[in-house]
């Protein structure tokens, strides 16, 4: 009993101490509201405490319980006593954006600084992972001067026939045992959507592959390991998602589980590097779309050529608003035609776009508009 | 760069959209709220952070309160949101996913 007390007093004078120390840091600001937080705080303090067992009421515990609820001065900071603009002429919205701006800018900050020492820095390795799939490569991860992780993104490239395909994003999992078919284990949106692969080892996403890794070439440098599983007579891809959350945090890899889609997987690849060449044509990156043509188109249509007849069409029909339906694919011997509707501010037209037996651009054209179906 | 630092001020800067999204939910109390978001992973907030958020939204309009009994101790204070705060929290959202999207664009270099 008197033990028991003796807690009670300790809990009660700490509890105290720390509505108090609120209290100032209130006061001082002259927030208003200051009463209702602090009793919001009191009671808040006294459920923590009637959950302890009487085995657990040590005072190593009541201090657990006035460590988790944040130092004082967090109370006058999320009240937006720090802000520069008072509070009274800022609405919740504006207070939102200037947060989440400035929350943004820091981090595009530190992911540029870090991307551009990196590139005159000397760095050290820190692990290497072992493939997932046999054949496949090992993966070394090196750490800039700033802390991000990075990774060599140049392996030769070893086909994987399985690989081939549309794949499309069902599952988003921090272990690969946790993912169950037709279970969605992520409760969420998936932001990735899935990605198809060429053959060669390309991709329709700024990503190349070779067997067992996907390479982020672009901004973050990284090696993600890939391994196929069939469960239930599908095919399924386990990949490594190297977000921020493993490149600057260094946590464990998260990973997105794509499913095989079925059907005409060929016309399908087809059709979706040809919506990427128009998109790429949309956002003007012309030497990115010649880099899928062949010798012959390089020499007749260069990037500079390109944006001559793109600006062309921009002059005659306005601007370019985008894809207008889905690609229609012909088979005509061994090559592949694709046709894909085009709309502008005052056209329609579609991209005839021709892919010859090495998966590359031999035609291009704008005809009249075909069909469209939404 | 203190990292740390950098986490700790982004995870305040998002309360606001946090609590609002978890009150669209329906009404709930802060004890509640704060169950509720130590469980979802990588969020970390202090427990008392949310009352000084709430105290705010409340002022700003876009939650109100109102007293409901308990049966396990003195009654409870519900928060639920306002109509301005289910706009507000409307356009919060399609902002908010407009800024993830265009970060993920420039991450993945698309």
């Amino acid at each position: 009993m008197s033990v028991e007390s003796s807690q009670d007093k300790n809990w009660h004078r700490l509890k105290e101490q720390y509505l108090k120390q609120i209290e100032d840091v209130l006061a001082e600001s002259g927030q208003p509201n200051a009463r209702g937080i602090i009793d919001d705080v009191r009671s808040h303090l006294d459920k923590r405490f009637a959950e302890l067992g009487p085995q657990q009421q040590t005072r190593e515990n009541f201090q657990n319980i006035i460590t988790a609820m944040g130092p004082p001065s967090d109370y006058a900071e999320l009240l937006g006593e720090k802000l520069p603009i008072p509070p009274g002429e800022i609405g919740i919205w504006k207070r939102f954006f200037v947060n989440t701006a400035l929350s943004i800018a820091i981090m595009a900050a530190f992911v540029l600084f870090g991307q551009i020492a990196s590139r005159f820095l000397p760095y050290k390795k820190v692990f290497s992972t072992q493939p997932l799939l046999q054949g496949s490569f090992a993966v070394d991860t090196y750490m800039t001067p700033f802390g991000r992780y990075v990774e060599s993104t140049k392996y030769p490239f070893v086909d994987d026939p399985e690989a081939i395909g549309k794949w499309v994003s069902v599952d988003f999992v921090s272990d690969q045992q946790e993912f169950t078919p037709g279970r969605k284990h992520w409760r969420w949106d998936l932001w990735f959507k899935g990605i198809t692969f060429f053959k060669g080892g390309t991709t329709n996403w700024a990503w190349n592959w070779t067997n067992g890794l996907l390479l982020h070439m672009g901004g973050d440098h990284t090696a993600s390991h890939y391994i196929i599983k069939t469960i239930d007579g599908e095919q399924y891809m386990f990949f490594e998602w190297k977000s921020g959350y493993y490149v600057v945090l260094h946590r464990k890899p998260v990973y997105y589980v794509l499913k095989k889609e079925s059907g005409d997987t060929v016309a399908d690849n087809y059709a979706q590097k040809a919506e990427q060449i128009v998109r790429l044509m949309g956002q003007k990156e012309f030497d990115t779309v010649i880099d899928s043509f062949d010798a012959t188109m390089k020499a007749a249509l260069p990037g500079s050529k390109l944006a001559e007849v793109w600006g062309q069409l921009e002059q005659a029909g306005g601007e370019f608003k985008g894809i207008d339906g889905p690609a229609r694919t012909e088979r005509q011997g061994s090559m592949t035609v694709i046709f894909v509707p085009g709309k502008w501010e005052r056209n329609e037209l579609d991209f005839k776009i021709v892919f010859n037996s090495d998966n590359k651009v031999s035609g291009l054209w704008m005809v009249a508009p075909g069909p469209r179906s939404k | 760069m203190n990292l740390e630092n950098w986490q700790t001020q982004l995870r305040k800067g998002l309360l606001d959209i946090v609590v609002l999204n978890l009150l669209n939910r329906g009404p709930s109390h802060g004890y509640e709220m704060v169950q509720t978001m130590k469980r979802i992973e990588g969020l970390q907030i202090r427990e008392g952070n949310i009352y000084p958020v709430l105290a705010r939204l409340e002022t700003d309009g876009l939650v109100t309160n109102y007293p409901k009994p308990s049966t396990d101790g003195p009654p409870r204070k519900y928060f639920q949101l306002t109509q301005a705060g289910q706009i507000a929290l409307e356009d919060m959202n399609k902002h908010w996913d407009q800024l993830i999207s265009s970060l993920e664009s420039i991450r993945k270099g698309v």
